[in-house]
């Protein structure tokens, strides 16, 4: 297949970016929902 | 007042504000002179090539001299929040708009005269100022468009924390079609295409319209607290 | 919750959809005969800038609700669809130069519909720039959503421009002819699977919105 790089190089390229995308937000969320889990155990034990 | 009223008190009130040594076209006029001996030292000119670079040279000038001094007006409304006033006063914002685009465009064009004179002195090109009455339609309407979206964006900027320093990262891929549009009639002008250049003219009208509609719909988004 | 269940479903759904459109744009799509197998970017290109430009939109229509109901949860869909649009334009520009270097052999080329999307991705950099500069919460809102429909309303002005100003200065660039009706119904189903992918991806950073909003709120419970 000629010029097989550039193909496969823009597919890899793209999915990668979306995956990567994800991967962040999802880092993003876990982090935050860690926290506000972390909170309300806190506002409980005040009340 | 009438609407038009109350933007000519405000173009009033920068011109004044000007007079008493705010500074900002001195310093626009000094930016736009040592750009052009930049320039001269970057391009090195003669006289055979000097007619195909000067539109672009000359909006480039423009473009950021024009930034320097939009941005420091706006800086001057920001400074002390000296623009609530205007929100408790009558003046209407499309007024206050209209009144700050106005201010713009006169120092804009005063700042453009003056790169052109200087231009042909400095690069030996006597020619621009013979075709000055065909080049001032088509700078006029760049120029109306710049202040008009410029204006706008100043006010943006200056509202975050980076303040001015932000208005070319927003300011300038918007306004890429005013600028294309000035550039490249200026270059038919100077290259013996004034033909050509009507349509684009007539291009820049149309942009202008419309930016005029659009900014006045959301300036008083901008100056609203 | 219920777009819990809508994300999980549309995740599904692109399990599904995802493999197929790489098995219908690599085995069944035809080999294009001039520029051969490296056409295949072209689903992956079209489908990506199909993707910017709803989010993109998006971000237009909720900038005006905004303004309009000035409900900052309209700032949240605004911003997030900003976020999808400048991954999708980041995209767009990457697999285009990279299908422009075998076909025409520059990795770049000042064709009005690069150039548009180039501007639209400075615009949209402009965007967050001033998100990150302004603290106020609704300041922000209120500046961003300014700049969301200034951008958008800029784009068919630049296009144009940039059109007329490329017919002066003619280049390589040419769109091919008339598609193959294999490769259009290639195309669509492509085209398709973005709509939902982008859709997805706007649900999934648009839930984390939420997130950080309660977050918020319990962190200034505990102040109290």
């Amino acid at each position: 297949m000629e010029n097989g790089i550039y193909l496969f190089g823009a597919y890899t390229i793209a999915w990668l970016g979306v995956s990567f995308y994800l991967y962040i937000n999802a880092k993003k969320q876990k982090g935050i929902e860690e926290r506000l889990t972390d909170l309300e155990a806190q506002l409980k034990d005040k009340e | 007042m009438s609407f038009i009223g109350d933007a000519l008190t405000i173009l009033i009130k920068d011109l004044l504000l000007e007079l008493r040594g705010r500074e900002s076209l001195s310093l626009m006029l000094f930016l736009s002179l040592l750009i052009l001996v930049i320039f001269n030292f970057a391009f090195n000119p003669d006289k055979d090539n000097v007619s195909s670079m000067a539109a672009g040279i000359l909006w480039v000038i423009f473009a950021f001299s024009g930034i320097l001094g939009m941005g420091r007006m706006s800086v001057a409304e920001r400074d002390e929040d000296a623009y609530l006033s205007v929100i408790f006063s009558p003046v209407s914002a499309e007024s206050f708009y209209l009144g700050k685009a106005l201010g713009n465009l006169l120092f804009l064009m005063i700042m453009e005269c003056f790169t052109l004179f200087f231009f042909a002195v400095l690069f030996d090109f006597e020619k621009i100022i013979g075709l000055l009455p065909q080049l001032l339609p088509a700078l006029f309407l760049g120029t109306l468009g710049f202040a008009l979206v410029g204006t706008l964006f100043s006010f943006l900027s200056t509202a975050s924390r980076y303040g001015e320093i932000l208005l070319p990262f927003l300011y300038l891929p918007v306004v890429v079609p005013v600028i294309l549009g000035g550039v490249t009639s200026m270059d038919m002008i100077l290259n013996g295409k004034s033909g050509e250049a009507g349509k684009w003219i007539q291009l820049l009208v149309v942009f202008d319209m419309l930016y005029l509609a659009i900014s006045l719909l959301v300036f008083r988004y901008l100056i609203e607290e | 919750m219920k777009t819990d269940r809508t994300i999980t479903i549309l995740f599904f759904l692109l399990l599904v959809l995802i493999p197929l459109d790489f098995f219908l744009i690599f085995r069944v799509a035809p080999t294009e005969k001039v520029m051969g197998d490296v056409q295949r970017i072209f689903y992956l290109h079209v489908s990506l800038a199909l993707g910017a430009l709803l989010a993109f939109t998006g971000v237009f229509v909720s900038s005006i609700i905004f303004l309009w109901k000035k409900k900052i949860v309209w700032d949240s869909v605004a911003s997030t669809c900003a976020g999808i649009g400048l991954l999708f334009s980041t995209l767009v520009l990457i697999t285009g130069s990279m299908w422009a270097r075998p076909i025409w052999n520059v990795w770049w080329t000042w064709d009005p519909r690069l150039l548009t999307v180039l501007i639209l991705w400075f615009i949209y950099i402009g965007y967050f720039l001033l998100r990150g500069g302004i603290a106020d919460k609704f300041k922000k809102a209120q500046y961003s959503a300014v700049i969301g429909i200034i951008g958008y309303v800029d784009i068919p002005l630049v296009r144009y421009a940039t059109k007329w100003w490329n017919s002066i200065h003619p280049l390589l660039s040419q769109e091919g002819g008339g598609l193959d009706p294999v490769m259009k119904k290639v195309m669509l189903f492509s085209l398709a699977t973005f709509a939902v992918l982008t859709i997805f991806l706007f649900l999934f950073r648009f839930r984390l919105a939420g997130i950080e909003e309660r977050l918020e709120i319990l962190k200034k419970k505990m102040e109290d």
